[in-house]
């Protein structure tokens, strides 16, 4: 039973930087269309970033906060220097040119600061929290995660909800020529859509980095496991990439725990079959309603 | 007063419009008619942006806006409500309505929502729902709704009729002539249902293949029996 | 050889060859006909060719064969029919794995093993065609990715059966005698590769040229009309999917052959999506793509890693600046050729037939 309990912590600490990469990818496909393979590489390459800014001695959360603002601005200028010549051409082409920044980050990443496994600090302990003299497999920094993922979504649902900007943010991704017709700079907010989505990626690779270790594609199986999130959840619904996250983290850990950890990719594939299979568009996706 | 001269656009190696010129005092509505494929949509599309023009002029007021970019023109004051009324369907009433002023700083947008609601009086129940819970309608209440929200000089709007139950067109034509005249505003009025428009409108034009072929007073148009057969057929 | 949709209407079939007027013309006329005299050129080309090269060069050479085959399925697929593969790397590796297996458990000859390696990869693809049929565009893409993720993973947790991480080993054949006495197995699988690619590229573009290829793109364009008309949607999706897969498959078993060992390590996520660039880099859709699309897989990454070898000292830092210009290579050529190197040939071809045609 304690194993139940912990299989279910450590999946959902997993599972909210799934659904951090899953936001990441939400909030992008929902306004250019695009599946952002790069945000793994632009999410390690913030935190390089920050892990040379600690390795200067800067404090932890400055370097945290840096490694951000760097995500929104890599994120921002990808998509106003490099995706938007291709994104009306066709989908299949800014998929590629997505997955060409991904082997390019990449690689300037292993060029820059070399391509062994590094550590990343954590800045709060790994081990384990006691209650009751027994052991738990979550630590204070899986409270940590926790903290940062709800404000985080927090201050999206806010901003979305009650803002004028993300008003037109959410009015160009789903009607990008009538938010034109009524005065939305659009582009601009492709831009800004762009760069809040690789905040949200730089900060999953802040949070992933010190269990999963630093190097230049470390990212790679959190992109391919929040990817899958964001499509259990729906890809337009940021809602959706919350609980895709979730069940996610939760199905693989139980999956790595009882049956091995080597059928964790395996058990992705199956749970998005599963999934889609009674649901073909994810489990809150608003396509279906929009067809009304 | 919004003046378009020798307007010319193309798709690709098609002419969609040649040297289209008219003009729209403010209080008056100009009607444009002609059949499928004339170019109706495209002429508004062209004016505002969305559509690249291959020659011509087109100002508001002598504030030339041709070429700019759609999102400027908008905030120049000429509003287009597209065809297939273009409300944001995953928004709700009000978000639409406040989209609809997004970029004006000086306006009380609570004060010209309760305006917009006593206007089109179906839309306030349903403020908080999302569009396309919406009738036909009501979608388009909303959107013209919408278009008036920024308090525009030049509104053109595309057949504001589709789909709609002729009792649901007549009212909305006359409020239209009501808005029009109280609001000083230059109204463009594309429509298949030449019937209706030129039941409100005070000029028409009639395109054809891209090209004005009539270009007269509304009234004299409707009662010439010639021309109504050969273009708008009724 | 690729097909567009506006096509001749087959010829009429089985009419009695005595009939025809004009019977030799006639039969070089059929596009079939011609297809095989163009492949059977190409095979002796191709043999003069390899007289000429050395080892290595016909060892690199011999790579592109294998992925030339998976692409032709995965173009197919995806520019024909419109449905994304991001998973094709794991269909090669269940062909790759078939070929090993039957090599280590049977006697099987080797044209059994190679159409096995289709043909078991090909029930498999119809299996996810079934699902993928469900399925539109990142769905599908997100799906296939997480089995291209996941299959490898097979092979290390039933290490007995598939060998584990270090994999196991594959036999190359010996050449016949044929071929004369100083034939090496190298020059041998290079011409086995080549009547491969001979043949696929024969069927598919006889295919595209079918109904079958019509209704695969009619499924591309417009789902719902296609529905409409008759064609069964789902079915047609599942075909589509199950031939992509024997391609891959067979690319898969010869893949085998070339590296001379399976292991999980050459079936990764990478492959799946190193194939879907090539595949769109090389232009979607048309067979001749896939040729330039394997060619890119097989020789741009070795000169980049010559370019970068030459500009820096250190090894670590010389093998990522090489995958750093690949990465730079992918964007920049869709940035400058959005319709793929096929498309730019094509509109070389069509500007100079205009500029011949305008003196005269």
């Amino acid at each position: 039973m304690r194993n139940f309990w912990n299989f279910l912590l450590i999946g959902v600490s997993n599972g909210l930087v799934y659904s951090l990469v899953a936001l990441g990818i939400v909030l992008i496909y929902r306004s250019t269309r695009v599946i952002n393979f790069a945000l793994a590489a632009m999410a390690t390459f913030s935190t390089f970033i920050a892990a040379s800014l600690i390795d200067r001695n800067v404090p932890y959360f400055v370097a945290f906060l840096a490694a951000i603002v760097f995500g929104f601005l890599l994120g921002a200028a990808t998509e106003r220097f490099v995706m938007r010549p291709v994104e009306s051409k066709s989908p299949l082409n800014a998929v590629i040119v997505a997955i060409g920044m991904l082997i390019f980050l990449e690689a300037m990443a292993g060029v820059i600061w070399g391509a062994k496994l590094r550590n990343f600090p954590s800045h709060f302990s790994l081990i384990g929290l006691k209650i009751g003299g027994a052991r738990l497999a979550i630590s204070n920094f899986d409270l940590f995660i926790v903290t940062v993922v709800v404000v985080l979504l927090l201050a999206l649902l806010v901003l979305f909800r009650y803002t004028k900007l993300g008003l037109m943010m959410r009015a160009s991704a789903f009607a990008p020529e009538v938010a034109r017709l009524l005065g939305v700079r659009v582009g601009r907010m492709l831009t800004l859509g762009w760069g809040l989505a690789c905040a949200a990626g730089a900060v999953a690779g802040l949070l992933a980095a010190p269990k999963v270790f630093l190097f230049p594609n470390n990212m790679d199986g959190v992109l391919i496991f929040g990817f899958t999130a964001a499509i259990i959840g729906g890809l337009d619904s940021p809602v959706g990439a919350l609980v895709g996250g979730l069940l996610t983290g939760v199905a693989l850990s139980f999956i790595g725990g009882y049956l091995g950890s080597d059928l964790e990719n395996v058990g992705a594939f199956v749970i998005l079959v599963v999934v889609l299979m009674a649901r073909p568009e994810g489990i809150f996706s608003s396509m279906s309603a929009r067809r009304v | 007063m919004l003046t378009v001269e020798n307007l010319s656009a193309s798709y690709g190696p098609v002419r969609a419009l040649s040297e289209v010129s008219l003009a729209v005092e403010r209080s008056r509505i100009t009607a444009v008619l002609g059949a499928n494929g004339a170019g109706k949509t495209t002429l508004l599309r062209t004016l505002t942006g969305l559509v690249p023009a291959a020659s011509g002029k087109a100002s508001l007021d002598g504030v030339e806006f041709l070429r700019r970019p759609a999102e400027e023109i908008a905030r120049m004051g000429v509003a287009h409500v597209p065809e297939g009324r273009g409300v944001i369907q995953e928004l709700t009433v009000e978000e639409n309505l406040r989209l609809g002023a997004i970029w004006r700083r000086d306006i009380d947008v609570q004060a010209k929502m309760a305006w917009i609601y006593e206007l089109f009086e179906p839309l306030e129940p349903r403020a908080g729902k999302p569009a396309f819970t919406l009738s036909g309608g009501e979608r388009q209440m909303l959107a013209v709704g919408r278009a008036l929200m920024a308090e525009p000089k030049a509104l053109l709007l595309d057949e504001p009729s589709l789909g709609l139950a002729p009792l649901v067109v007549a009212s909305i034509m006359s409020l239209l002539r009501r808005l029009c005249d109280e609001q000083g505003l230059s109204v463009l009025l594309v429509e298949q249902n030449a019937r209706s428009a030129l039941s409100v409108a005070d000029d028409a034009v009639v395109l054809s293949l891209g090209r004005v072929v009539v270009s007269d007073a509304a009234g004299k148009i409707r009662n010439d029996e010639a021309l109504r057969h050969h273009y708008l057929g009724f | 050889m690729e097909e567009s949709m506006v096509e001749a209407k087959p010829e009429p079939k089985q009419l009695p060859a005595a009939k025809q007027p004009q019977g030799l013309r006639r039969l070089f006329g059929q596009p079939l006909v011609r297809n095989i005299i163009v492949g059977v050129v190409a095979l002796v080309l191709f043999y003069l060719l390899i007289g000429h090269l050395s080892q290595y060069r016909i060892y690199q050479l011999s790579q592109v064969g294998p992925y030339l085959i998976a692409l032709v399925g995965l173009s197919v697929l995806t520019g024909q029919n419109g449905q994304i593969s991001l998973g094709h790397g794991a269909l090669m590796a269940i062909g790759a794995w078939t070929l090993t297996l039957m090599q280590l458990h049977t006697k099987s000859p080797l044209w059994l093993m190679l159409i096995a390696s289709a043909l078991v990869t090909m029930v498999f693809g119809a299996l996810l065609g079934l699902v993928a049929a469900r399925l539109r565009g990142p769905y599908l893409a997100g799906a296939t990715l997480a089995l291209a993720l996941g299959l490898p993973d097979i092979t290390t947790r039933y290490q007995s059966v598939f060998g584990g991480y270090q994999g196991l080993e594959v036999n190359q054949p010996n050449a016949p005698s044929f071929l004369g006495a100083t034939a090496t197995p190298t020059e041998w699988l290079a011409i086995i590769e080549m009547i491969c690619v001979v043949v696929v590229m024969i069927l598919f573009a006889n295919l595209l040229r079918s109904r079958v290829g019509r209704k695969f793109r009619a499924v591309r364009d417009d789902e719902i009309a296609t529905q409409v008309s008759g064609i069964s949607v789902p079915r047609t999706q599942v075909l589509a999917f199950a031939l992509s897969a024997a391609a891959a498959g067979l690319g898969g078993g010869l893949f085998a052959l070339v590296s001379g060992n399976v292991s999980p390590g050459g079936y990764t996520v990478v492959l799946s999506i190193s194939l879907l660039a090539a595949m769109v880099i090389g232009g979607s859709g048309t067979l001749a793509g896939a040729v330039w699309g394997s060619l890119i897989m097989v020789y741009v990454p070795g000169w980049a890693t010559t370019l970068s070898q030459k500009l820096s000292l250190n090894q670590s830092v010389s093998a990522n600046l090489a995958l750093a210009i690949y990465g730079f290579l992918l964007v920049a050529i869709i940035m400058v050729a959005p319709v793929g190197v096929q498309g730019i040939v094509r509109l070389v071809i069509f500007k100079m037939r205009n500029l011949r045609k305008e003196p005269g």
